[in-house]
């Protein structure tokens, strides 16, 4: 147990680490920074340059700048962002609640789907609906996350106006109590959740399938069987019991798939999230505030990989028992 | 209990799937020759803009006249090349890294494996926008390299799994009894064995590739333009998806038959290379 906290914890610090060295390389080994434009830059600004990038310490050799950023993240320092000039870690804390707010329930509600429908198929694995829904599922796995949020969002949004097509709240709206506004953020954060639970869903449901067929086959379903038990008590009893280790895996493993899909969601419905931030930041070669958002996506993703596998150890009885 | 799904496609979906593929190979090699217009030659500014899909143009034109079906075929090589491309850097890379990690000592494996892991914990995506950010808008070769550099890591992971396994057998004792050096026993009797999974992990690796750059162009910080590719003709249809949705619907089927066709064919590949028999 310790041992194994021990090695994720070591890993999320290796990939802190490899994330800000690259991005960090990254940055110096490109021409141009974030006060030029190219090569028109008008002169009479150049002094004006000189000064912003004195301000933000891009005058100091690559070995004084690349210990003074480590030596800052490590403390938790990211660094003021040079689009939105306030402190790196004030954007993030405004856009990534919002991130949070699309990615926690789509996780939750498709998990649960997919789980749902890959058991459904599981059991009658075979069978015409069996195919059919198989073949649905993995169409579904092979389209871009990206693409799926544009169809949706030109059917449901554009061509029938059921869902506003971008944004998080209604701009006419009276800014009102926070309580208020939860019906409208609802409303407009539908369709990304809504891109974002089919893909999980869908993943989810192909693995998931494959777990309780097999799971299905064996001896304890054949006892259960022998014992008179219905095919729904088996299911409940033993068959999401076995499975549920493979769910907790493929969670884990899924995750920094995920993390990268709901970013261009965001992208394409406008949501002012981390992912939108990020592209923004990207757009504007806003180092720290791009090096902060990487940081932190890379980061939460390992704990939540290991959290993953971590339920997926405690979730296997021979796992448990046997170490 | 393994952690791949199960499904078996049938024969039927696995000759669909290869003819898709071929016909995609074939419009990636020939694509700029046998398409019906110029791709990079707008067209009649005044009465060729945006026009929908007619006997004239299959599939439509775009804001500045120009044919999406002679696009996106000029295209099919760029995005495929490119993926191609980036697969032969993964395929390079994962065998360099997985084959050493495999025949290396007990504690040289678990640090480049634990290495591994951390990369496969990273969100590509994010990392390759950081890339992508700071290098600017690039040359498909470039963007390439830059996919190649962040997809190895699976790659890795299964070689590695696969030298193990041959490393334990005889003929590699046999090897080196005789005093054949590490490297070349390596090379010459170990890596041979792991083709038919690299193979198949390639397969797999392809599916992800291709979305990639579709998903960097489309955003705007990928492949420059006026380079075509399928993310190029996605990149136009943004904000424009109601009133042109052939500039969508179609370099959307193109990404998604690929996909589609590599998965089914990947997962027979896997069945195949992990010794399942029908």
């Amino acid at each position: 147990m310790l041992r194994f906290l021990g090695a994720r914890a070591f890993q999320a610090v290796l990939v802190a680490f490899v994330v800000t060295s690259v991005a960090f390389l990254a940055i110096h080994l490109a021409p141009g920074d974030p006060f030029s434009i190219g090569p028109g830059d008008p002169p009479e600004l150049a002094e004006a340059r000189e000064a912003m990038r004195r301000t933000y310490g891009l005058d100091r050799p690559l070995w004084i700048q690349y210990p003074a950023m480590v030596g800052n993240l490590a403390r938790g320092n990211f660094g003021v962002s040079y689009s939105h000039a306030r402190p790196v870690s004030s954007v993030m804390a405004s856009v990534i609640p919002r991130t949070l707010l699309l990615m926690g329930p789509a996780l939750l509600i498709g998990v649960l789907l997919g789980v749902a429908i890959g058991t459904w198929q599981g059991v009658r694995v075979g069978r015409f609906s069996d195919r059919a829904t198989s073949a649905l599922t993995l169409a579904l796995v092979s389209l871009p996350e990206f693409l799926l949020a544009l169809m949706l969002g030109t059917v449901f949004a554009l061509r029938l106006g059921w869902f506003p097509a971008t944004g998080m709240r209604d701009a006419r709206a009276v800014a009102g109590s926070w309580l208020g506004s939860i019906p409208d953020v609802a409303w407009h954060a539908a369709l990304p959740c809504a891109t974002l639970v089919i893909a999980i869903a869908a993943a989810v449901a192909r693995y998931q399938r494959a777990a309780a067929a097999e799971a299905m086959a064996e001896d304890f379903v054949r006892a259960a069987r022998a014992r008179g038990a219905s095919t729904r008590d088996i299911v409940f009893r033993h068959v999401l019991r076995r499975t549920t280790p493979v769910v907790l895996t493929v969670i884990g493993l899924l995750l920094p798939l995920l993390v990268g899909g709901a970013a261009l969601v965001e992208v394409v419905f406008n949501w002012p999230g981390a992912g939108s931030a990020l592209l923004g930041a990207v757009n504007g070669r806003d180092y720290p505030l791009v090096i902060g958002l990487v940081l932190i996506g890379s980061v939460a993703v390992s704990a939540g990989s290991a959290l993953a596998d971590f339920g997926a150890l405690m979730a296997n009885p021979a796992q448990r028992t046997g170490s | 209990m393994t952690l791949r799904p199960r499904l078996r496609p049938g024969r039927f979906a696995a000759r669909g799937a290869t003819a898709t593929l071929i016909a995609i190979a074939i419009v990636a090699i020939a694509g700029r020759w046998i398409a019906p217009y110029d791709a990079a030659l707008p067209g009649d500014a005044a009465t060729e803009r945006l026009l929908p899909p007619s006997a004239h143009h299959l599939l439509g034109t775009d804001a500045i006249a120009r044919d999406v079906l002679s696009r996106l075929m000029a295209g099919t090589s760029v995005s495929i090349g490119t993926a191609v491309l980036a697969l032969g850097i993964v395929v390079a890379l994962g065998m360099a890294w997985g084959g050493v990690a495999g025949m290396a000592g007990a504690r040289t494996d678990r640090w480049m494996m634990r290495i591994v892991d951390a990369l496969l914990a990273t969100p590509r995506l994010l990392v390759l926008l950081a890339l992508v950010a700071f290098t600017g808008r690039v040359s498909p070769v470039t963007l390439a390299v830059l996919i190649g550099l962040t997809s190895w890591p699976p790659m890795s992971r299964i070689v590695r799994a696969r030298v193990r396994e041959i490393a334990a057998t005889d003929y590699v004792a046999a090897a080196r009894a005789v005093g054949a050096p590490p490297a070349r026993i390596l090379v010459h009797h170990v890596l041979p064995g792991t083709v038919p999974a690299v193979l198949a992990a390639a397969v797999m690796a392809l599916a992800a590739i291709v979305p990639l750059e579709a998903a960097l162009t489309f955003l705007g910080v990928g492949i420059a333009p006026p380079t075509p590719s399928w993310g190029a003709v996605l990149h136009d249809a943004r904000d424009r998806t109601l009133d042109a949705w052939w500039l969508l619907a179609f370099p959307s089927l193109a990404i998604a038959a690929t996909v589609l066709s590599v998965n089914v064919l990947g997962e027979r590949l896997q069945h195949r290379a992990s010794g399942d028999t029908q």
